[in-house]
């Protein structure tokens, strides 16, 4: 009986002392409730192997350095449904914890209505978007309100240790090789090559683009623009300022278009319809392309399995200058103008809302995670420290697509809207495109290969880390829509009319400038840019 | 019986009722014959209005994405449930405006009259829905607009056409209103109802804006969110593709147009293959209207 009663004193005392600890552990950390809205482009990237790493190391640092276990609720509309209805729910004031707002009007519309989050408030606590704010003080500069002097928004950023981009000009190898050309390095060259492709192939259209923008693709190979611009020391507008590049390039197009060398549906293609012209030879030169494309989806088509699209170094224009890339990368840590994270002001526990954001977005590891994935799995790393995509990724038929499955592609993009983009990563997913230089051809990776060959004139000043970022109140930006909107389409549709012919340039230049100032006074507009710089 | 001679009229009426029908079948059957072409062939420009080779890859995606059946059981389930309470609250709110001795009927009549004319706007009616705490759920697809109007109106015109003497005898014998709703004015209103939950259903089975705006969620989607996202928006070769697409297209398998259009033809298969059978409906559907009231 005495042992019996022992027993069960022992199990009682255990049982409490189990319970106490129970007691213990069931003191939880408080939690979080965020709500955090993240358009995404096709399939959400919840669930993929990478969010789901990311969601833990968003927790790791929650628990560790704010105190707190998260509650989030994701919304995630389709990217392109929210553009459309991003104003209605702006007006609304429906507004989540976090959110993506586009387009710097819209940034500086709510901000300065005080319904956002001022990061200055908090500027204590952006340990990882302070390397970005330092290193891109112009482009900060583009961030902070006019009206308020307030931060709003924590922006998509980049991590380019190069300046070249992944839209290049594009030209078909094997028929340059079959037929003994020379790939042309200028636009006089350019011209004459097409000539003689037409002789060749008297269906074809030689002279292509990747859009509808054939004019301004060729104006920025001149060196400017049918709008307003920053020419690397103001904005000018290109019509009025530059008025004799603008011409000459219109007389080149017109003489191209007259020769039959662009194809007259050049403005209503789809963009399935250019990749045929680009296989079936009726393209054989583009100014601009994306690499992608290019290794992907063109070369090596099973239909076309002898096609041979490659790059080489930008041409010269009809002035000897080195033409302008479609695009530039800003060299070091950069930020969007466009896309934009931001906060609520009504959030519960902002300064850990920011911190939270601040580490998701900018933290090293996690923009390591959502461009890379993780080690073993998706990368791997060798004795120097360079990042490689494993090989069942970088063999499979679209390594881009493959990385979709991990949550790596720019559809399944996992993280917080439109996160960071490391140079590196993208080069290395892009695979080795054919490129010619020097009367060799070879094979490179497009950053490799545009670092080697191009100089920092192939640089649009808009695009060079220098280029600033300006923005307007609601009232100077209505006023700028009142004037410049009406030019632009006067001067557009002008500009297609000369290169197709049906305007003469020689008779109706002069009536085509006149014609701009009757519109409206835009170079009150151009003032008003010179004013922000 | 002597058989009339054709004229000239008749001739060039059946030669241009022909043309027409023509006109009108040849973007039916150039979309299937997209969705069933080879894409080496559409990629190319040569598939007019019958398919060049066999391909139902696109079906496959489209298939297997799985998306389209969510969308469409999504869209059922509005159809169903919308036109179940759009029919019930309209009928009682009609039945309810035919009696004279209603108080208020006037002003309630003006009421509704005025919605048939200005609405709120986008901003506004999203500010209620959202008080509502619709956003995001399943009646935010069924509830707004529920009884429209116009609507309204039909249905009591048609209602107050109906012999006064049976519910008079009704009222005499015992009933309460709703007994004289639901076994008097119901049944006669057999042909008005079938008529509106044909518009009704079809009403939902063609709505999207509602579900992109008010919804979050994409398992409640309707079947043509689905369809533009996958035929407007969508560039399913480029950037933003998803991996499966994607991979597809890469492989050579399939264009997006394939995929494009095996949506069109899965989503209004369903409508084609009921629509001979509803046809009269509508038409006389159209004419009910017109009842003087």
């Amino acid at each position: 009986m005495k042992t019996w009663k022992r027993c069960l004193s022992l199990l009682a005392a255990v049982l409490l002392v189990v319970s106490m600890g129970s007691f213990a552990m069931a003191e939880e950390l408080p939690v979080l409730e965020l709500t955090i809205l993240n358009p995404i482009f096709s399939s959400s990237p919840l669930g993929t192997v990478v969010m789901d790493a990311y969601m833990e190391r968003l927790e790791a640092f929650a628990n560790s350095e704010l105190g707190v276990t998260l509650d989030i609720t994701w919304e995630e509309p389709g990217f392109w449904d929210y553009l459309e209805t991003q104003s209605v729910y702006l007006a609304a004031g429906d507004f989540p914890d976090v959110f993506y707002i586009y387009q710097k009007t819209n940034l500086m519309s709510i901000g300065d209505e005080g319904f956002l989050v001022n990061l200055y408030d908090y500027e204590d606590s952006l340990e990882y978007m302070k390397p970005f704010m330092e290193g891109d003080p112009v482009g900060l500069n583009g961030l902070i309100s006019s009206e308020t002097g307030a931060l709003y928004a924590m922006p998509t950023t980049y991590i380019n240790d190069t300046q070249t981009t992944i839209n290049n000009y594009y030209l078909r190898f094997d028929t340059l090789q079959a037929n003994g050309i020379t790939p042309p390095e200028s636009m006089e060259e350019i011209y004459e090559v097409c000539l003689q492709y037409k002789e060749m192939y008297p269906n074809s259209y030689p002279f292509g683009n990747w859009d509808a923008n054939i004019i301004g693709s060729v104006l920025s190979w001149m060196h400017t623009n049918s709008s307003i611009h920053w020419d690397g020391e103001a904005y000018v507008f290109g019509p009025l300022q530059e008025e004799q590049r603008v011409k000459d390039t219109m007389i080149w197009l017109n003489q191209m278009y007259t020769d039959g060398l662009i194809d007259p549906e050049y403005e209503i293609m789809t963009s399935d319809q250019r990749h045929t012209k680009m296989l079936d030879n009726t393209f054989f030169f583009m100014p601009n392309n994306y690499v992608d494309q290019i290794t992907q989806f063109i070369n090596g088509n099973e239909n076309y399995p002898g096609v041979v699209w490659g790059t080489m170094k930008q041409p010269l224009n009809l002035y000897g200058e080195v033409t302008w890339q479609p695009a530039s990368m800003k060299r070091g840590m950069t930020f969007d103008q466009e896309h934009f994270t931001v906060i609520n002001v009504d959030t519960a526990e902002p300064e850990k809302v920011v911190r939270l954001m601040d580490y998701a977005k900018y933290a090293p590891e996690m923009m390591e995670l959502v461009n890379w994935g993780i080690e073993g799995v998706t990368y791997t790393v060798d004795e120097n420290g360079e990042k490689t995509y494993v090989d069942s990724i970088m063999n499979a038929d679209a390594p881009t697509l493959e990385l979709a499955q991990y949550g790596l592609s720019t559809s399944c993009r996992s993280g917080i809207q439109l996160m960071p983009q490391l140079s590196d990563a993208v080069s290395a997913s892009m695979g080795l495109v054919p490129v010619y230089n020097d009367g060799e051809y070879y094979e490179s990776t497009i950053y490799e290969f545009g670092d080697a060959v191009n100089t920092e004139e192939v640089i649009n000043p808009e695009h060079s880390i220098d280029a600033p970022s300006v923005s307007f109140s609601i009232d100077e930006q209505d006023e700028i829509n009142r004037i410049k909107t009406p030019v632009d389409t006067y001067v557009n549709e002008a500009l297609t009319k000369f290169m197709t012919g049906e305007m003469d340039i020689e008779t109706e230049w002069d009536s085509f400038i006149d014609g701009i100032e009757q519109m409206g006074d835009i170079m009150s507009i151009v003032e008003l840019y010179n004013s922000k710089v | 019986m002597k058989r009339r001679k054709a004229s000239a009229f008749d001739v060039f009426n059946v030669l241009f009722m022909l043309l027409m029908m023509l006109v009108m079948i040849y973007p039916l059957l150039n979309v299937l014959a997209t969705s069933l072409s080879r894409p080496s062939d559409i990629t190319a420009g040569l598939v007019s209005w019958y398919p060049r080779g066999f391909n139902l890859v696109g079906y496959q995606y489209i298939i297997e994405d799985g998306q389209l059946f969510i969308g469409y059981r999504n869209t059922i389930l509005y159809a169903a449930v919308g036109t179940l309470l759009t029919l019930t609250l309209t009928s009682l709110a009609a039945y309810a405006l035919t009696h004279k001795e209603l108080v208020g009927r006037r002003v309630l009549t003006f009421y509704w009259a005025v919605t048939m004319f200005f609405g709120g706007g986008l901003v506004p009616t999203y500010l209620v829905i959202k008080d509502l705490g619709l956003l995001d759920t399943f009646l935010v697809m069924v509830l707004p607009g529920c009884v429209g109007a116009y609507t309204l109106f039909v249905f009591r015109s048609f209602m107050l056409a109906l012999p006064s003497e049976l519910m008079e005898a009704a009222y005499i014998d015992g009933a309460g209103e709703w007994r004289v709703w639901s076994t008097i004015v119901l049944p006669l209103s057999k042909p008005l109802l079938a008529t509106y939950a044909l518009f009704t259903i079809v009403g939902h089975w063609n709505s999207w804006f509602n579900a992109m705006l008010y919804l979050k969620n994409a398992n409640l989607y309707p079947l043509q969110l689905y369809l533009r996202r996958i035929v407007v928006q969508n560039d399913l070769s480029g950037t933003y593709a998803d991996s499966a697409s994607g991979a597809l297209i890469a492989s050579g398998a399939m264009t997006p147009q394939n995929a494009q259009m095996a949506a069109i033809v899965l989503t209004i298969l369903p409508i084609m293959l009921i629509y001979p059978y509803i046809q009269k409906y509508f038409v006389k559907g159209v004419m009910i209207g017109s009842l003087k009231g």
